[in-house]
């Protein structure tokens, strides 16, 4: 008789982050259809009752280290004025103007085109509506519903980490590691979590199938639903962060069909649909914006003429590309810290964890590359994009080490 | 065991509690009067943004208009630019139109309609 270890993740935690993910997207949905004010604003006093459910609601009790986490990020974004260049500029203005045009297309006139019309816009469409709530602008508040988009990201991940303490070690990492991003009104905070937790559901879904649904029928068939609406609600909300999220889900979505395809296991069509429904809201947007002649302000626009080719070689071509490389994006301290960790983890329990650390790699490796080729080819002078970008983007694998080095020591297990 | 873990808790709950003040204080500038005022009409705007933005901004407002276009010498300030298009939205900013801010110093020769310390507010 064979012997297989499951895995109990906290099922309740699982549902409230599906519902507030729900919540926040509905909030877009409706944005985008242009639906009635109060459509929004009702939606949005659920997104509200849903997390006070989660912070008050006496099931959730084992997990007070993160309502009180959740507070003090809620209570540091509101104490704070959007100062941040990226965060003023490219998310707050955007949801200043739904808020002021009523509009979610509003970039699509192409005002200030440098300020990244083409960007999608989940997290400024939720700010625009708290800000039509309350009826007037102003540069507090808004950025705070960043929070609430915060929130499903750190449940999904919590709800799989179950021991209190591996929960608490999380939260330290999360402040130590992204901290000030997370309140500041950027969405690059967001990027990083979001990515952890995609690949945490779909390593869990479609990689290790080791999740234990539960004992009665009944749970077991919700209880594999939710986690598929989770999974593709984190999905949508990654993709429609920023265009940088899209990449990452792309990353993997082609790390998934990759690990198959060498482990020769079927794709089934539930997931097929699964990866359609979570790519359909993003290349929507994107066409509506070709449509509307706006577009992204990436590889190939900037303040030279030569192509990107020429920029590349160019760059590989002078000793200081490397030097600046080095600098950037290996000499980071927190990527050098958690890269520690992850090496230590690995070494100690790969025998277990195999097929978790070699998703993990494949991903983050994949990115890693990805990062290498975007700053070659960045239109911008290179030590100022990488100064101005390189510890940002390197979030994502920082935190996607360090949490996949604490998820290794996940204790609740059951043998059947 | 016990205390271990009682140490351990006390250990992870003040690098936590440390790093919050760390990101309040010395990063994102916290005050407990942004937190009390936080939902107050326009509120925090002298914290956000320089003290010539605000001044440009209220020539904007004064005049009541839906465009202007800002003097050669403000255009090319980065910071300037972008804070006072993102702050007087929805009046936008519009190279061609006949409104204009430019500094005291700098010598337009349109309708000067009003002005402040630092800036004039020009009918071209």
């Amino acid at each position: 008789m064979s012997v297989k270890t499951f895995y109990t993740p906290d099922w309740k935690l699982i549902r409230i982050s599906c519902f507030i993910s729900l919540a926040v997207f509905c909030n877009y949905l409706l944005w985008a259809i242009n639906s009635y004010s109060f459509l929004k604003y009702f939606n949005f006093s659920l997104l509200i009752f849903l997390i006070l459910n989660f912070l008050i609601n006496k099931d959730f009790k084992d997990h007070n280290y993160v309502r009180l986490f959740f507070i003090c990020l809620l209570v540091l974004s509101l104490g704070s004025v959007t100062t941040d260049w990226d965060a003023r500029s490219v998310w707050l203005f955007h949801a200043k103007r739904i808020f002021f045009d009523n509009n979610l297309y509003s970039g699509f006139d192409n005002y200030e085109p440098e300020l990244m019309n083409a960007y999608p816009l989940l997290a400024p469409s939720l700010s625009a509506t708290l800000a039509k709530i309350v009826g007037y602008w102003n540069e507090i508040f808004p950025k705070s519903t960043n929070i609430f988009v915060l929130l499903p990201a750190l449940l999904v991940q919590c709800s799989f980490l179950k021991n209190y303490k591996l929960n608490l070690i999380w939260l330290m990492f999360i402040l130590l590691f992204s901290g000030r991003i997370l309140v500041n009104g950027r969405t690059d905070g967001l990027v990083a979590m979001y990515f952890v937790s995609n690949c945490l559901i779909i390593f869990s879904l479609f990689i290790e199938n080791k999740i234990n649904y539960g004992t009665r029928r009944k749970d077991r068939k919700l209880n594999e639903i939710f986690l598929l609406a989770s999974g593709i609600f984190t999905g949508i909300t990654l993709t429609l962060l920023k265009n940088e999220g899209f990449v990452l889900m792309l990353i993997i979505f082609l790390t998934t069909i990759l690990y198959k395809a060498i482990n020769k296991k079927s794709f089934k069509s539930k997931e097929l649909i699964f990866w359609i429904i979570i790519f359909s809201p993003f290349v929507m947007w994107k066409l509506m914006t070709i449509y509307h002649g706006v577009y992204p302000r990436i590889l190939g626009y900037g303040v030279d003429d030569i192509s990107i080719y020429e920029r590349i070689t160019g760059r590989l071509l002078h000793l200081n590309s490397y030097k600046l490389f080095i600098t950037y994006l290996i000499l980071n301290e927190k990527f050098i810290l958690s890269l520690i960790i992850f090496s230590f983890v690995l070494y100690k329990n790969f025998t277990n964890n195999k097929t978790m650390f070699t998703f993990v790699l494949l991903n983050v490796i994949s990115y890693y590359i990805l990062l290498y080729i975007i700053f070659l080819g960045a239109s911008w002078d290179l030590e100022m994009t990488l100064n101005s970008s390189a510890h940002r983007v390197l979030v994502s694998i920082v935190l996607a080490f360090s949490f996949f080095s604490i998820y290794t020591f996940k204790n609740k297990t059951i043998k059947l | 065991m016990k205390t271990k873990s009682f140490y351990f808790l006390t250990i992870v709950l003040l690098v936590c509690a440390l790093k919050l003040v760390q990101i309040g204080y010395k990063r994102i500038h916290f005050s407990t009067d942004l937190f009390l005022n936080s939902f107050k009409k326009n509120f925090g705007e002298e914290h956000a943004v320089s003290e010539n933005v605000l001044e440009a901004k209220k020539l904007i407002l004064q005049s009541q208009i839906s465009n202007f276009n800002l003097s050669n010498e403000l255009v090319v300030n980065a910071y300037f630019r972008q804070r006072i298009i993102e702050l007087s939205y929805p009046i936008r900013l519009n190279r061609n139109s006949k409104f204009l801010i430019a500094k005291n110093s700098e010598v337009i020769k349109c309708k000067l309609k009003s002005e402040s310390k630092k800036f004039k507010f020009y009918e071209c």
